[in-house]
């Protein structure tokens, strides 16, 4: 069943079916929540109280406009207001769990986490106008038509932000370690 | 940097979310812009750059059992099922006006019991003026009421240009 129908039965009465929407939306807020908080515990909360947000909001819904950024704008905003309440400014790294995956050994796998807390720590200190457009459209791989939706601002000033955004993290990250090689990561045009 | 289209849409290009016109024409432009196909590059080398920093978590299964406790599932069924409040209302207002205009009309009638038949015509054109002014409220006060409860009606439809998480 598609997202809209399951919306439409939901406004009919059967509010049941919202757990098939939890269900298919959690995991993704759950972990754009845990980029805003940088712990579980936070993100946890922040996704209940997205998706509670949603469910009471559900007959603001338009259809004929995708539900997933729908919700996403709900999420982002969300997010956004309680990092500006809660969370001090550019935090100290963000503790990744369980990078692990089975073949990599224990010191590979310690590297790989430092790196990703690196990358973390850097995208999370940059301006949030920057540090959001990367978010969505590196870790979660919305489209900057996607983007220009959820944050209600243009294609055009997506991708400037994108670009823009990308030019800071090469000054926050310039290299990259690399079979043994050090290089430019974020070589050539900025 | 002097290509004119430097700034144009290359991360939409990248993930191949534009039409296929547009993509056709970029790549035209791509064959013979090594700035455009240097920029290109480096949002692929970027993308998979931060990949590493992906977060490979898993939501625990107590926020659905939490939002599904904290969620008023009859929410909507009322509004599906049931008339309105508002168009409610909206009826036993009129009844309500209906009513007062009858216990108006009642009690307007002994006033003439005892008079004569030529005071009866005089007083009809005072009592004509005293009446109009409570009919001019009571109509007044019947299209404010339908206004109200009208509005009350259609403002659970509307959906206006509301931004979500910005209430
Ligand atoms: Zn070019």
């Amino acid at each position: 069943m598609r997202d809209e129908e399951l919306i439409q039965s939901i406004l009919q009465g059967d509010g049941e079916k919202y757990a098939v929407i939890v269900d298919r939306y959690q995991t993704r807020l759950y972990r754009t929540a845990y980029y805003y908080a940088g712990n579980v515990e936070d993100a946890r909360d922040l996704t209940q109280e997205i998706l509670i947000k949603a469910y009471n909001s559900l007959a603001k819904f338009k259809h004929g406009s995708a539900f997933s950024t729908w919700l996403y704008r709900i999420a982002v905003n969300h997010c956004i207001d309680w990092s500006r309440k809660k969370r001090p400014r550019c935090e100290e790294a963000t503790c990744l769990l369980n990078l692990s995956d089975g073949e990599a050994g224990p010191e590979e796998r310690f590297l790989r986490q430092e790196r990703a807390a690196e990358v973390h720590r850097a995208v999370g200190c940059l301006p949030e106008r920057y540090s959001t457009v990367l978010m969505l459209y590196y870790f979660e791989e919305w489209t900057p038509q996607e983007i220009a939706f959820i944050l209600a601002i243009s294609k055009r000033t997506v991708e400037t932000r994108l670009s823009r955004g990308r030019k800071m993290l090469r000054e926050k990250i310039p290299l990259k370690q690399a079979g043994g090689v050090c290089h430019d990561l974020f070589s050539q045009s900025g | 940097m002097t290509c004119f289209r430097s700034r144009d849409r290359w991360h939409s290009y990248v993930v191949k979310s534009l039409s296929r016109m547009e993509m056709r024409e970029m790549e035209t432009h791509l064959e013979r812009c090594a700035e455009c196909r240097a920029r290109v590059a480096a949002i692929r080398e970027t993308s998979g750059f931060l990949a590493v920093a992906r977060v490979p978590l898993i939501a625990p299964p107590m926020i659905k059992d939490q939002v599904m406790a904290a969620i008023d599932m009859g929410k909507y069924r009322a509004k599906a099922g049931f008339p309105r409040f508002g168009q409610g209302l909206q009826h036993l207002g009129f009844s309500l006006l209906a009513a007062g205009i009858i216990l108006l009309m009642v009690n307007l009638t002994p006033v003439g019991r005892n008079l004569r038949s030529g005071e009866v015509a005089d007083l009809n054109v005072q009592f004509g003026k005293e009446i109009a002014l409570p009919f001019t409220h009571l109509s007044q006060t019947l299209s404010v009421a339908a206004e109200k409860f009208g509005l009350m009606g259609r403002g659970q439809d509307e959906m206006g240009s509301w931004v979500p998480g910005k209430e």
